[in-house]
């Protein structure tokens, strides 16, 4: 199929300025490297950070996998896919383990990742301080600074408030000991696999243009207190379909009378639990 | 020049993509080495390896230095031509600096190293080395690694490896290095902690 | 099970398909074309070329048409097209006082050498539908002055300016910068300010512009000049070396004459609001002439206490194609995100009432 594209969409000057960007991001883990995101044909929020960086990555031999929630067959994991299929004629899987380049948003697959892949996030506020401090020129003199007191305050004020620490997703995280990072809108359960993943882990928000990355086997901590150490969410029974335990679950409801059932946000997880395949 | 001598890559996108991911591997794994062997002819002597970074990572928008033993007439009319880049005779304007063993220690003390707020603004080194495989034993480790990882390099003398442990004192800030070979290429970047055998 | 399981890819397909009938509406009825947008609907082509920053009437018009006259989203694909565009270079600066004038009109002056020049405006019409307005199609053509190409038409402010009764035009020092090219960061020159703002979104601009006059960030404003027409576009190309005219395009202009009260090192004279567009958006122009005068609080050492005069809030939410996506993208799933949120909740909720049972105890 010719497209009258150039491959992967994107000009080669702007893969060059974004591969620039990446590498820095890569040196610096867990900085965010500012890059003149361009406007894509899908719409700022809906993934442009992440798909500027997987063009920028993608080469003719990639597997492409695209979650959205966990599921290969969500609206906008669709519309992600179908695009580099139809930008870069790269293969695409809905396998995890046959994914080199897997782009997602809101998830970390379930099985371990591996050396030869990479994670492509889509973030849509990559600051962990906005929401304490609006000012872009303020939060850069605090990680220049490295100065975090804010979002201490912030977690411990939910702590004195509620008893736990109330942030459920995008739960901040420290990298390689120096930056305070925002590891996307995954819930907080994802946020151990973020910690000496083999995998390298790239960041892109479009909008707000900027980069960041988690090279493999680095340290990943979530933020915590000694005497309120960090937790992760876990349910009373297993998943409806699989009956896999320790998956993250989506709760899904049946009727107007309260009936629900919950079942595993990883699709492919799920799929190859059922059929008896090694999930790993 | 030959016009062969002029030509890059044979399909500018997805060779260069391929060129990225191993350097992009490069930096995320410190101190392993990738191959890199472009499909085209460079001006000697500017290693292949070398050269195909620049064409993959130099345009107008980033200054380059070469040094002296680098900067023949047929390599800067080949990297203008290739990449738009401007040739600068500074070090400190530089995003890039092409060196080799000679110039590395003068260049890395000079390079931009960025600043507090945009630690991203700093250059980036490729020295070109004569091997990745023989001399004195290195021990890295850092993100990236698991663990350790052994590194080697012929050319480069100790007070340049005083200055690359003065560069990854300085993290966030810093400048980070691609060693270059006939074949190959390594990185390593400023997070990354060496260890010098018979040194602290 | 439900379609955000299963079945995405078809249902996308045929949502597609559906907004494509949608969008042509009765087949009995011929589509609209493009030229009729070009030449009807002049001002929506105008202001998809503002914010979308590409001078092309005919892609304008074709994204108008696609996005079913919704111009944020006619904005938006003429915006994602610009990014497969290539880049050739940078055109010299236009001059705009010597623009082939269709309408100038100065609020500050009740003449002035070149003369008030009403051109195609709704100012002073009422407001009244006109049914049936098709039929007037076959009225005689309005008759004209003729073009009078060697009329001066010196530019309000440079007039005032001689008596140096108002703060010269800033000279930029340097090449003006690009945030198409560079991440924008803070503090912004002026110069990104300005190219920010007219990307812009109209409605946002107009709003702070409006909040300004009434007194979120007061300053006076006098509509020291607004003009509008046609201005020769020059480029040098780097083998020749010399400038070459290569067209022209329609703009308008505005400048906006403010008060100020002096410093200790500047006696009092008034400052300057500049307003820029393709086309002619009159409103757009206005607005960002209110709002780039508010913007230079910090640099004339005004008090800031208003919206409009802070740079990082203005210009963070200016631009309507970032906006829109990340408005809009509240409607993609977020169920793992609110299934953690549900989980959470019921266990504070569930701990809660264990504490308020206790206390009962």
């Amino acid at each position: 199929m010719t497209t009258g594209y150039n491959f992967a969409y994107l000009n080669e000057q702007t893969k060059r300025m974004i591969r620039r960007a990446l590498l820095k991001a890569v040196a610096i883990p867990g900085y965010q490297v500012p890059f003149a995101s361009r406007e894509m044909p899908m719409p700022y929020g809906w993934g442009t950070g992440g798909v500027q960086v997987t063009a920028s990555i993608l080469t003719p031999e990639d597997t492409l996998k695209v979650i959205d929630q966990g599921a290969d067959d969500t609206t906008n994991a669709v519309s992600i896919r179908k695009f580099f299929k139809r930008t870069a004629e790269v293969a695409t899987t809905e396998e995890t383990a046959k994914a080199s380049i897997i782009q997602t948003r809101h998830r970390i697959p379930e099985a371990p990742l591996r050396e030869d892949q990479i994670l492509v996030f889509q973030v849509p506020i990559p600051e962990p301080l906005r929401f304490l401090e609006p000012r872009e020129t303020e939060t850069r003199k605090m990680h220049a600074l490295e100065e975090y007191g804010i979002m201490h305050v912030k977690l411990y004020e939910d702590i004195a408030r509620h008893g736990h620490i109330a942030t459920s997703y995008a739960y901040p995280a420290k990298v390689n000991g120096r930056y305070v990072f925002d590891p996307s809108p995954i819930p907080k359960f994802d946020n151990p696999k973020l910690d000496s993943c083999a995998a390298l882990q790239l960041f892109g928000a479009g909008r707000e243009k900027r980069i960041y990355a988690v090279p493999p086997y680095t340290q990943v901590k979530s933020l915590d207190f000694e005497d309120h150490p960090f937790t992760i969410q876990k349910w009373d029974e297993p998943c409806a379909l699989c009956g896999a335990r320790g998956t993250y679950l989506d709760e899904i409801i049946l009727d107007d009378r309260g009936k629900r059932m919950f079942v595993c946000s990883d699709t492919d997880h799920c799929r190859k639990a059922r059929s008896g395949e090694e999930a790993a | 020049m030959t016009i062969e001598a002029m030509t890059g890559f044979a399909d500018q996108a997805r060779d260069s993509a391929r060129a990225f991911r191993r350097m992009l591997d490069a930096m995320a794994r410190p101190g392993r080495i990738l191959s890199l062997e472009p499909d085209f002819d460079v001006p000697a002597p500017l290693l292949p390896a070398a050269a195909a970074i620049c064409l993959t990572l130099c345009d107008y928008d980033t200054p380059l230095w070469l040094d002296a033993s680098l900067s023949e007439p047929a390599i800067l009319d080949f990297l203008r031509f290739q990449t738009g880049a401007p040739i600068t005779a500074d070090i400190a304007p530089a995003r890039f600096l092409l060196c080799t063993p000679g110039s590395a220690l003068q260049a890395l003390a000079g390079a931009h190293r960025g600043d507090a707020e945009y630690p991203d603004a700093s250059a980036t080194l490729i020295i070109q080395v004569p091997s990745l495989s023989a001399g004195g034993r290195l021990i890295l480790e850092g993100p990236g690694i698991d663990g350790e990882q052994d590194f080697r390099t012929l050319g480069l003398d100790a007070a340049f490896w005083d200055t690359m442990q003065d560069n990854h004192q300085l993290f966030p800030l810093g400048c980070d290095v691609f060693f270059a070979s006939a074949s190959g290429i390594s990185a390593l970047p400023r997070s990354t902690h060496i260890k010098r055998e018979g040194h602290a | 099970m439900y379609v955000a399981v299963k079945g995405g890819e078809k249902a996308i397909d045929a949502a597609h398909r559906l907004l494509k009938e949608e969008r042509r509406g009765d087949p009995a009825i011929p589509e609209i074309t493009v030229e009729q947008i070009g030449g009807q609907l002049s001002l929506a082509v105008d202001r998809v070329m503002t914010e979308g920053s590409l001078y092309d009437r005919e892609l304008a018009a074709i994204a108008i048409r696609q996005a079913r006259g919704d111009l944020i989203e006619a904005i938006f694909l003429i915006r994602a097209s610009r990014t497969t565009l290539p880049r050739f270079g940078y055109s010299t600066p236009i001059e705009t006082s010597e623009m082939l004038v269709r309408r100038r009109i100065s609020a500050a002056f009740k003449d002035m050498p070149g003369g008030q020049i009403l051109g195609p405006t709704f100012d002073y019409t009422h407001r009244l539908l006109e049914f049936g307005a098709e039929t007037q199609a076959a009225e005689a053509p309005v008759a004209m002055a003729p073009a009078d190409i060697d009329r001066a038409m010196p530019r309000v402010l440079d007039l005032i300016g001689a008596e140096g009764l108002i703060e010269p035009a800033s000279a930029q020092p340097s090449e003006p910068q690009d945030l198409t090219r560079e991440p924008l960061s803070f503090p912004a020159g002026r110069d990104l300010r300005l190219q920010s703002l007219v990307r812009g979104d109209e409605g946002f601009l107009l709003a702070l512009g409006y909040s300004t006059q009434r007194g979120y960030g007061r300053s006076h404003p006098f509509a020291g000049e607004i003009r509008y027409g046609e201005v020769s576009v020059s480029f040098v190309p780097e083998e020749l070396g010399f400038e070459i005219e290569i067209g022209s395009i329609d703009i308008t202009e505005c400048e906006m004459i403010n008060q100020f009260k002096g410093s200790a090192e500047v006696p009092p004279q008034f400052t300057r609001g500049y307003g820029l567009s393709f086309g002619q958006c009159e409103r757009k122009a206005m607005s960002m002439a209110l709002v780039d005068r508010a913007l230079r609080a910090a640099e004339l050492d005004e008090e800031q206490t208003a919206p409009a005069q802070d740079e990082e809030f203005v210009l963070s939410h200016a631009d309507n194609v970032q906006a829109t996506g990340f408005v809009e993208h509240l409607k993609l799933p977020h169920y793992v995100d609110f299934q953690a949120e549900l989980e959470l909740l019921r266990r504070l909720r569930r701990e809660a009432q264990g504490l308020h049972q206790e206390a009962a105890e």
